[in-house]
């Protein structure tokens, strides 16, 4: 209550500080109907300021709604617009819609949003229908389908700098007004939406009772779900096309509401929509100050999602640790081929290393050079190969442990949230000291990873380390590391190409002695999986039958994250942060049948270094001289197989 | 390639030979003919990855054998145009090495943040600054042009640029005293965010080396100029000088918005546009920038 009522005088002082003048109504009036007449002041405050105002308690309003719509259609405290993949989906499209349009969209920009956030909730609904939508399952592959549109939208960005950069603005949810053109658009259709949804709310409160006895009662589910989920991807694609993309309020909202002790749906979907305009309200109120005494813009979107993360932290912290499902699974029977499609695995990845050092595509023509001979004739080639085939070693082996660690086969490094804070320790370096040699970044990289590991690590002792709130941990962290990438991408400097080269998993200017470094990194690591597969395998029937078995969970658990959190850490300062090896690589792996722990950290640390330096290759040669990142020409190229694999498994 | 065989014995034998045949073919369509040499004639064996070095050679009348984002260069800097012999090497953050190798270049040309790591493998790899800091960049960019000019025996074109550019000046010097105000430089970023040129980059400079106050007095980045919303430009400026090019959302705003109309610079019918030029340019660029501008404020009062 407190809290709540200081927040609340906070906000309007900030308001106050932020009009640009004081006007009595006979003023603003005028302003609206007599424009020519009024002063500047009045005018901007008329035209600006207001309008500003009014945007932000709409947009988070409707954000608001849609997370609280979602949460109770997935059944799944953490699920919000932003997290399932809707807000990637329409900003990928309307990028898209700018380049086929260069002379802007106008109109089309709202049915574009729609139509790209429409896709993206149907492709995360789709990754988690198999486990019938169990929630910490629908949250990561909303994950995944957010990381791989916005690997196609960071290729867009690479390759059409200056056609797109002008969406670098918007898309870090700038608020700024200078007509009633935005709120005019919002208005209506929040009416509408909210008129729906009025309807909707008994239906909707039944579906707390579960499928059963909703059934039972005579609701048809199915269409029931479709539409509500076809409202809330319609305010979400409003509110992005409007103004961009805004972090967090959808999730934030909703639990605020539920927080604040709002019981049955109607009162939190109300309780959530007066929250989101409120939270968003706060936000871009206390963005203007900080954003006048900066060169840069700092957009309102992005600062909601540095705000969001550590709400969402302290909202898990207070949670109570779920039971893991009690399934009790036996180890699986060795495969008798195993060690022959092991071989298979090593030649297939030798043989692709070999490719990727012999042929490469030059102004002439593409050339077959004998791999001795590049040695001299091409330097820069084996280093990078050496330390692609790393990468992809490393982040297949974190991938297995997190994935056997956790249950869940959607859990991967990037979801750990290192990568991101690794990433927020290079751009920190960077921004403060823009002349920063290479080894310093890397540095900075390091000790960015290590603090994430070690807030992790706090994080989850409390629940014993556990994997939904490690999970959902390292999606919060996630969050606050795009916030600021999108703060940075937004900012206006001229290096953004660079950032996101290096966002992108680059293995450009890669040096002999890094490679080095980091095929002694996976010499070491590699035994030690090895060493704890026994763990691995224990851990994966579930918690209390491994402790059954004679394991002592919890510090295993600890030594499988802070092994994971290396090898994670390790491989982003190689490949960055981005790429789909360590989700894609068990899989695959799992898919040959190798299904025991031993086989299918060798088979995947296989096909990891294989689809790595494959990548690696593709990116250099395919679209030359232009050369893609090859953690991002990972992700494009094994994203969609990778999704395509897990609908069929 | 007709190659003569007897028949084969067998489909399954007809079957291997296809695939070899196959193979070889492949095989020969692969490997290209080697040249040593991917040198057009003509070119001088320099490769410039950031675009204010190739836009001054160009200038000076060298043709680079290669330049970074040619495509790029071509739509968003356009003059002086590129030669056809020039050829791309790539993105600017990460030049393929192996074109970069095949020209064969005696330098590469690259400023200090855009080093891209393991480019002194392929080439000699000659470092630039485009201006140290608290220096101003016109000076920056007139310097660079004398080291190119000296480096490539080009005297007679340079005098030219620099005979050209104080005549640019001093027009707009002229233009200047008859303004009697600051102006705002200034370019659409989207529908509402514009960039404002201030103190530190090359438009900025070209306007205190002409004695023309810049409106703009908030902060600057390093870069010189500063991302804001339009509402920013409030101060009783005597002109707004917009760069072209500006986006149709941006136009929409222009005409529809109080906010804009409003703004003191705006309500005294101060708005100019000036065609395209680079605002993060060479010598070349100030030129352009100087002329277009003084041509701007000298018609239309």
């Amino acid at each position: 209550m407190l809290a709540g009522a200081t927040l609340l005088a906070a906000g309007l002082l900030l308001s106050a500080h932020n009009l640009p003048a004081t006007a009595g109504l006979q003023a603003l009036l005028s302003a609206w109907l007599a424009p020519a007449g009024a002063t500047r002041e009045i005018v901007a405050l008329a035209h600006g300021w207001l309008p500003r105002l009014a945007v932000a308690l709409l947009a988070g309003a409707a954000l608001g709604a849609a997370g609280a719509v979602l949460q109770q259609v997935l059944r799944n405290p953490v699920a919000s617009p932003m997290t399932l993949g809707v807000a990637s989906g329409a900003q990928l499209a309307l990028s898209i819609g700018t380049l086929l349009v260069p002379a802007g969209l106008g109109a089309l920009a709202e049915p574009v949003a729609l139509a790209g956030g429409g896709l993206a909730l149907g492709a995360t609904v789709a990754l988690a229908w198999r486990r019938d939508l169990a929630p910490l399952t629908v949250v990561l592959a909303g994950l995944v389908v957010s990381l791989y549109l916005g690997a196609v939208n960071a290729a867009l960005l690479l390759f059409f700098e200056y056609d797109l950069q002008g969406l670098l603005v918007w898309g870090g949810g700038a608020l700024a007004q200078h007509h009633w053109g935005d709120a005019a658009f919002l208005a209506p259709r929040l009416l509408a939406a909210a008129g729906g949804l009025a309807l909707l709310v008994r239906p909707l409160t039944l579906l707390t009772l579960g499928d059963e006895s909703g059934r039972a009662l005579g609701l048809s589910l199915r269409r029931l779900r479709l539409l509500c989920l076809g409202l809330a991807v319609y305010l979400t694609a409003a509110v992005v096309s409007a103004v961009g993309v805004i972090g967090f309020v959808g999730l934030a909202a909703p639990a605020l509401a539920r927080l604040l002790g709002a019981r049955t749906f109607g009162q939190r979907l109300l309780a959530a929509t007066l929250l989101g305009a409120a939270l968003l309200w706060l936000a871009d109120q206390a963005v203007q100050p900080l954003d006048a005494w900066l060169p840069g813009l700092l957009p309102t979107g992005a600062f909601t999602a540095l705000l969001g993360a550590p709400l969402l932290l302290w909202l898990l912290h207070r949670q109570r640790p779920a039971p893991s499902p009690r399934d009790a699974l036996a180890p699986p029977a060795p495969t008798p081929a195993a060690a022959r499609r092991l071989a298979l695995i090593a030649a297939v990845a030798l043989a692709l290393m070999v490719l990727a050092l012999a042929l490469a595509r030059t102004p002439i023509g593409w050339q077959w050079s004998l791999p001795w001979r590049v040695v001299e004739a091409a330097p820069w080639r084996l280093p990078r190969v050496l330390g692609a085939a790393c990468a992809g070693l490393l982040l297949a082996l974190a991938g297995v442990i997190l994935q056997r660690m956790t249950r869940n086969p959607m859990a991967s490094p990037e979801v750990l949230g290192i990568s991101g804070g690794a990433l927020c320790g290079v751009v920190a370096l960077a921004l403060l000291a823009p002349a920063a040699s290479l080894p310093a970044l890397l540095g900075a990289g390091t000790a960015g990873g290590l603090g994430t590991v070690l807030l992790l690590m706090a994080f989850g002792r409390r629940s014993g380390f556990a994997p939904e709130p490690l999970l959902l941990a390292g999606i919060a962290l996630k969050a606050l590391f795009d916030g600021v990438l999108g703060i940075v991408l937004a900012s206006g400097t001229p290096l953004w190409t660079r950032v996101l080269d290096w966002v992108s998993g680059s293995t450009y200017g890669l040096q002999m002695d890094t490679a080095l470094a980091a095929l002694g990194a996976a010499a070491l690591l590699l035994p030690a999986c090895l060493a704890v597969q026994r763990w691995l395998e224990l851990l994966a029937l579930g918690g209390e039958h491994a402790a059954a078995r004679g394991l002592a969970v919890r510090r295993g658990r600890l030594a499988l994250l802070a092994l994971a959190a290396a090898l994670t850490a390790a491989a982003t300062l190689l490949v960055g942060p981005l790429s789909f090896v360590g989700l894609m690589a068990p899989h695959l792996a799992r898919l040959l049948g190798l299904l025991r722990a031993r086989d299918q950290l060798l088979g995947a640390a296989g096909i990891g270094s294989a689809l790595m330096v494959l990548a690696d290759w593709l990116g250099r040669n395919a679209l030359a001289p232009y050369e893609l990142p090859a953690g991002l020409t990972a992700s494009l190229v094994g994203g969609l197989y990778f999704m395509w694999l897990l609908r069929r498994a | 390639m007709r190659a003569r065989f007897p028949p084969p014995a067998s489909p399954g034998a007809a079957c291997r030979r296809a695939v070899l045949y196959a193979g070889l073919a492949t095989a020969l369509v692969l490997l290209g003919p080697a040249h040593a040499d991917g040198r057009a004639g003509g070119a001088e064996p320099v490769v410039a990855i950031d675009w204010p070095f190739a836009e001054t050679l160009i200038a000076l009348g060298v043709t680079p054998a290669g330049v970074a984002d040619a495509a790029a260069y071509r739509e968003w800097v356009v003059e002086p145009p590129l030669p056809p012999e020039t050829v791309d090497v790539g993105r600017r953050g990460a030049p393929h090495l192996a074109t970069l190798q095949a020209l064969a270049p005696e330098v590469v040309l690259v400023s200090p943040f855009r080093r891209a790591p393991g480019l002194e493998r392929v080439a000699p790899v000659r470092e630039l600054p485009l201006h140290a800091p608290g220096e101003s960049a016109l000076y920056g960019a007139t310097e660079l042009a004398r080291e190119l000019a000296a480096r490539y025996g080009r005297e007679t074109e340079l005098q030219g640029l620099l005979a050209r550019l104080e005549h640019a000046l001093q027009r707009l010097q002229v233009a200047a005293e008859a303004l009697g105000g600051p102006i705002y430089v200034a370019q659409f970023m989207d529908a509402g965010h514009l960039r404002v040129f201030g103190d530190g980059g090359l438009y900025g400079a070209v306007l205190a080396r002409a004695g023309i106050a810049n409106a703009w007095q908030g902060p600057t980045s390093y870069w010189g100029f500063a991302l804001v919303a339009l509402a920013r430009l409030d101060a009783e400026a005597a002109r707004l000088v917009l760069v072209e090019p500006v986006p149709a959302d941006a136009e929409a705003v222009m005409r529809a918005s109080r906010v804009w109309s409003s703004l003191p610079v705006v309500a005294a019918g101060g708005v100019r546009r000036l065609p395209p030029t680079w605002s993060f340019g060479g010598v070349y660029a100030a030129i352009r920038f100087a002329e277009q501008l003084g041509a701007a404020l000298a018609s239309g009062g």
